[in-house]
């Protein structure tokens, strides 16, 4: 199956916007669209023009996760080396800081690239869910691990062992989201909110990014160090200057990214 | 516009599937039949969807009114009566005292509960009313939305809307 058909990306104004596209299968994961998105997030990475990746299924289905024949396929040796595997790994390794704009069914593998952005934004009809469970194996892409982070143990128990779904405005309140809108608003409010961030300083922000990761790899004091070692790097760049500058000259900071 | 007949041998989950496959379709959904059964615990589910429903939900309540029907009038954007009856204090259990205080308030949950008749605690809540679907259809998702977000973002999810709206 061709990347192109399954993948739709399109930059504008420092925003990449990368779309699932197989709506006929209300966007299942295989491995050209796990491999499809990950090239793209890739892509944008190194570019120099994006600023933001936004992650989408859509306005009417984020992802009811992986086809059952990605995962009926592998063995216990295969699924480790599996480009679907690394595809996730791939996806949620970007420096960039990324939003996934979540509509419907946000399930399984979808679920775990939407809760890997750092801000979800999901519609009134999103439903999040790992129903990994009710097939004997576990979510493997950061399932058990990207809850927690989001809305606390218990939610992360919940989703993990009970397989059970959970609505948008009930996703809203334990946290797991960021914010809710009306579903035929929701490209283009994640659009102009991109647009925003794509604003904001570019080393900095991906310097966040890094900082927030950091407790994923590191202890909390570790982290903290870590902080304060971006903070001072940031403190040598012409960003930094010129957002002194306009601050004091009383103007509108324009960031290069330098 | 889906018409869902419920029968008194239609337990819990039947119901909220029966719900869930109709409200998928995005059209109102008008509810007629046996409400007369009593509320159990697996009601949970079809309140759930009900209370979130997107589309504008129509209730006929007839014949004897449990506390199903009780629930789904409580529920439902428009509400009609026809030649019905319940028994007196058949609203008066604690699965309708909590969709009364969200649905009507908290004081007005007092007097719903404090009428002994059900229908009459119904008629004095303000929510024997038909009104009509269109006109629902139109503010429901900003009605949710009031009932699950905090205010701020209430406003700004209603906000959305209205510049929706002027951009198509």
């Amino acid at each position: 199956m061709a990347i192109e058909s399954v993948i739709h990306t399109s930059r504008e104004a420092g925003v990449t916007t990368i779309t699932i596209t197989r709506p006929e299968v209300r966007n299942a994961l295989n491995v050209a669209v796990l491999a499809g998105m990950a090239d793209a997030v890739e892509a944008a990475g190194s570019d120099g023009e994006t600023r933001v990746i936004v992650l989408t299924g859509g306005a009417e289905t984020f992802s009811v996760g992986a086809d059952i024949d990605m995962l009926s396929g592998q063995t216990a040796a295969s699924y480790v080396h599996s480009p679907n595997r690394f595809g996730f790994e791939r996806i949620r390794e970007t420096r960039l800081p990324v939003i996934a704009a979540v509509s419907g069914f946000c399930l399984g593998g979808g679920c775990e690239i939407a809760l890997a952005a750092d801000i979800v934004i999901a519609s009134d009809t999103a439903i999040f869910g790992q129903p990994e469970i009710n097939l004997g194996i576990i979510p493997g892409a950061g399932g058990t691990q990207l809850w927690a982070e989001r809305a606390g143990r218990g939610a992360q128990a919940e989703a993990a062992m009970g397989g059970r779904f959970i609505k948008a405005y009930t996703a809203r309140r334990i946290g797991l989201v960021d914010r809710i809108v009306p579903k035929e608003a929701l490209l283009s409010y994640v659009a102009a909110e991109a647009v925003q961030l794509s604003c904001q300083a570019p080393l900095a922000v991906r310097a966040v990014k890094s900082a927030m990761r950091a407790r994923w790899c590191m202890s909390a004091g570790a982290a903290l160090d870590h902080e304060v070692t971006l903070m001072a790097n940031l403190l040598a760049s012409s960003d930094a200057r010129e957002g002194i500058d306009a601050f004091l000259g009383k103007r509108k900071a324009t960031f290069t990214g330098t | 516009m889906t018409v869902l007949m419920i029968s008194n041998d239609m337990n819990d989950a039947d119901l909220a599937k029966a719900m869930d496959k109709a409200l998928r379709a995005g059209d109102a959904l008008i509810m007629d039949g046996a409400v007369g059964r009593a509320l159990q615990t697996g009601a949970q589910a079809w309140i759930g969807t009900l209370a979130r429903a997107r589309s504008p939900v129509t209730v006929t309540l007839s014949g004897e009114v449990g506390p199903r029907g009780l629930a789904l009038a409580l529920l439902a954007d428009a509400v009609t009566l026809s030649n019905a009856s319940a028994q007196e204090a058949a609203h008066r259990v604690p699965l309708l005292a909590v969709l009364a205080a969200t649905r009507l308030g908290q004081v007005a949950a007092r007097a719903f509960l404090a009428e002994p008749a059900p229908l009459r605690a119904l008629k004095r809540a303000g929510v024997l009313h038909g009104a009509k679907a269109d006109v629902v259809a139109a503010h429901k998702t900003a009605l949710v939305a009031a009932a699950e977000l905090p205010f701020e973002e209430a406003v700004s999810f209603a906000a959305l809307i209205h510049l929706n709206q002027e951009q198509n």
